[in-house]
């Protein structure tokens, strides 16, 4: 008879995963990155822009002038689009704040405490894609495409203001945490719009940029190595981040 | 090499603190645009606008961009708060150095430290007399003298509590690097990025830096904020003492280490300027031994306290290799609805504990006779202004009885030191206030052999800790409130 054994000992893949609480967060994040890339392939948004497709396979939306299409069309790129774009940039930002959670959990909780934070984190962003798609619909706008320099101008003058930097480091606050029942809940996914809404402010021109590249592959990691930088430093020099944005800005111009 | 003499212990024919005197006149006599003046290299430290006490009316201040580049950049609560500190301190020295020798001083000048910790010395916690003196030898005025400090500090009074100057504690801390998220204290500090008000603070941080920051300062002196300690020439020693205590630690034990990771090595690259006012930059990675060509200096005194104490040494060889291994697991807090609020009184939380069912119970399991650690956690610390208290933590004081007759139930103190400036949400803070850990194990072990400890609740008393200058000046309050309290096992 054949017995199955797991690889790695439990004496090491325990403790690892002991200590890496938000392991099944980046497993997330990593399926929501090869969703995009399998999806670029297949659908090119640029070269569909003129046939005003945007991500065709998860929803075909045509711009329509009627306010009730639009938005059908937003609240579905909000509610199919957008859970999927924070889970892939977003989510592996918020190790930091994921360990915090856990940490400050009941051990039996963990998961679940770490569940209903980002929970309240996906929410502030879910409203403001659908703030963003309802824009997009009605103002009937067949391509972004020749927003995105202006976009990328934008972003590199917002990462030199004082409130982008306020909120930047409003990023890293830690809040205290109820150790149990629904308050415990609560205050999980409080802890999660609170740190949402500092990141959408934070990040909030940014996030447009990849709505007006159509979410392409290169858009996202542009916006995602920038999001890196910025926490992973706490405190980068905006100057260099707001130089290299216009460099990408004129480069998508001359693209356009 | 130059040595950094005990402040202390300098012969009254030693000219060092004098010639610290008259180089800081020369500093001060230059304009905050100057990144080698006095103001500008106090707010290397933190500066706060509209809370400058030297400020004057339409001053010229360095560009937005210097500010942000060179101003406020502190490291506390996290692990570059011993290396940014160093290299605050080396480049401080440098430009003195310079003023100095042009002045016809020593060309081996080197900042003296103030060990307020001394047993030897029964003046210890006495600021050193030319610190207090109203004028110079020479005369002149003092520019080492300021008002700003606590009751009785100018006139060669004892400087806050024993319990303020202690450093048994954090020399004993087998580990540099505690967990950021609590549950395990270390001695340098929690791992973070550069952090201007980080996660929980250190073990040397806690006690003696925020503790004599906050006795030296009182509730409204200099030396109680983050912006305006630097303002006053003793804090200067202050962080020399500390920076040798850094020494010492390595030194007291070959289990003790620094981190070994290039986050904490070279990932980050200090900023600051050099004696001829160029900017310069330095990684922890080039300041870890005082002895090298670069820094090049040692102290006076390198001894370990713990050494001649007796037998705290054995057993913290003996617990460092499994510290590494263990995950803090959290048993019980206080819920978020219950304030608290620290005033002028007594306070105490009670909370419930769980029966730990994660790491903390496999240790359990594996082998009983490695004995768990128990911390303390009190998180998100905040205050609307300078508090005026700092506190002292007591666990499972009797019903009835008085906190400070038991002695052997306290967990550690909550300085004062920092918490405004952490709470403020600014550029530089996200304002959720400031994080202690207390290593209660040896607490829970005497009240478990006493029969008192309850596996299944604790409760925690608060109370305001008090110098004797204190006790007589404090008339009113600003409380502080604190977010959590929580118990970890590891």
């Amino acid at each position: 008879m054949i017995t199955w054994r797991f690889p790695l000992s439990s004496r090491i893949l325990r403790p690892l995963l002991w200590r890496c609480p938000e392991w099944w967060v980046l497993v997330l994040s990593a399926a929501a990155w090869i969703f995009f890339v399998v999806d670029g392939f297949w659908y090119r948004p640029f070269e569909e822009a003129n046939s005003h497709m945007w991500m065709g396979r998860m929803y075909h939306t045509v711009p329509s002038p009627g306010i009730l299409h639009a938005l059908d069309g937003a609240v579905s790129a909000a509610i199919l689009h957008w859970p999927v774009m924070i889970a892939a940039m977003m989510f592996p930002l918020l190790v930091g704040q994921l360990r915090v959670v856990a940490a400050r959990s009941l051990w039996s909780r963990r998961n679940r405490a770490m569940a209903f934070f980002l929970s309240g984190y996906t929410l502030p962003w879910l409203l403001y894609g659908l703030a963003v798609e309802v824009c997009r619909q009605t103002t009937a706008l067949s391509s972004f495409s020749p927003l995105l320099p202006l976009c990328l101008l934008s972003a590199a003058a917002w990462q030199l203001s004082p409130l982008k930097r306020r909120s930047l480091v409003s990023c890293h606050l830690t809040m205290p945490l109820a150790p149990s029942g629904w308050r415990s809940d609560f205050d999980c996914c409080r802890y999660g719009v609170r740190i949402a809404m500092s990141c959408s402010l934070s990040c909030w021109v940014l996030m447009l940029t990849c709505v007006a590249a159509y979410h392409a592959l290169w858009a996202m990691l542009v916006v995602t190595a920038v999001a890196w930088l910025e926490r992973l430093l706490r405190r980068p020099r905006q100057i260099w981040i707001a130089t290299a944005l216009v460099g990408v800005a004129l480069c998508a111009a001359r693209t356009a | 090499m130059r040595t950094r003499k005990d402040a202390w212990k300098i012969p009254a024919t030693d000219q060092t603190l004098v010639w610290y005197a008259k180089a800081i006149a020369e500093m001060k006599k230059r304009p905050i645009t100057d990144p080698t003046s006095w103001r500008y290299q106090a707010a290397v430290h933190d500066y706060v606008s509209g809370d400058d006490p030297l400020a004057t009316h339409g001053e010229a201040l360095p560009t937005p961009s210097d500010q942000q580049t060179f101003w406020a950049r502190c490291q506390h609560g996290s692990w570059f708060f011993l290396p940014w500190h160093r290299a605050y301190l080396f480049y401080f020295e440098h430009i003195l150095r310079q003023i100095i020798q042009k002045l016809g001083g020593p060309s081996d000048w080197a900042l003296p430290y103030w060990n307020y910790s001394d047993p030897s010395n029964s003046s210890a916690r006495c600021l050193p007399p030319l610190f207090w003196a109203p004028k110079l030898p020479d005369g002149t005025a003092n520019p080492l003298l300021v008002s700003e400090r606590v009751n009785g500090a100018n006139s060669g009074h004892q400087i806050g509590t024993p319990a303020d100057a202690e450093n048994s504690t954090c020399l004993g801390k087998p580990l540099f690097i505690n967990n950021s998220t609590g549950g395990a204290t270390g001695f340098g500090g929690g791992r973070t990025g550069f952090s201007h008000a980080g996660g929980v603070t250190g073990g040397c941080e806690a006690v003696p830096h925020n503790t004599m920051h906050g006795a030296v300062g009182g509730p409204t002196g200099w030396m109680s904020a983050f912006n305006t300690a630097p303002l006053d020439p003793i804090f200067w020693l202050h962080h020399a003492n500390l920076d040798r205590l850094w020494v010492v630690w390595l030194k007291g034990n070959s289990k003790h280490v620094n981190p070994t990771m290039a986050a904490w090595l070279t990932a980050v690259r200090f900023g600051f300027h050099d004696a001829g006012g160029s900017v310069v930059s330095i990684t922890p990675s080039q300041v870890l031994d005082t002895r090298d060509a670069l820094l090049d200096y040692m102290y006076e005194d390198e001894s370990d306290p713990l050494h001649t104490a007796g037998p705290a040494v054995a057993p913290l060889a003996a617990r460092t290799t499994m510290e590494i291994q263990r995950i803090p697991e959290m048993v019980g807090a206080t819920d978020t609805q219950q304030a608290i609020t620290l005033g002028q009184e007594s306070s105490s939380v009670q909370f419930a504990l769980q029966a730990p069912t994660g790491p903390a119970l496999t240790l359990d399991a594996a082998d009983s006779t490695v004995p768990r650690e128990v911390h303390l956690n009190i998180e998100n610390i905040t205050a609307t202004g300078r508090p005026i208290e700092s506190y002292e933590v007591y666990v499972n004081v009797p019903d009835g009885d008085t906190p400070e007759n038991h002695p052997e139930l306290m967990a550690g103190l909550i300085p004062r030191f920092g918490i405004f400036e952490a709470s403020r949400p600014t550029l530089e803070h996200a304002g959720d206030g400031l994080n202690y850990a207390f290593d209660i194990t040896a607490v829970v072990a005497g009240l478990q052999k006493l029969g008192k400890w309850d596996p299944s609740n604790i409760r925690i008393t608060f109370v305001p800790h008090r110098s004797e200058a204190e006790r007589t000046a404090a008339t009113s309050t600003l409380p502080i409130r604190i977010g959590r309290v929580s118990l970890y096992f590891a």
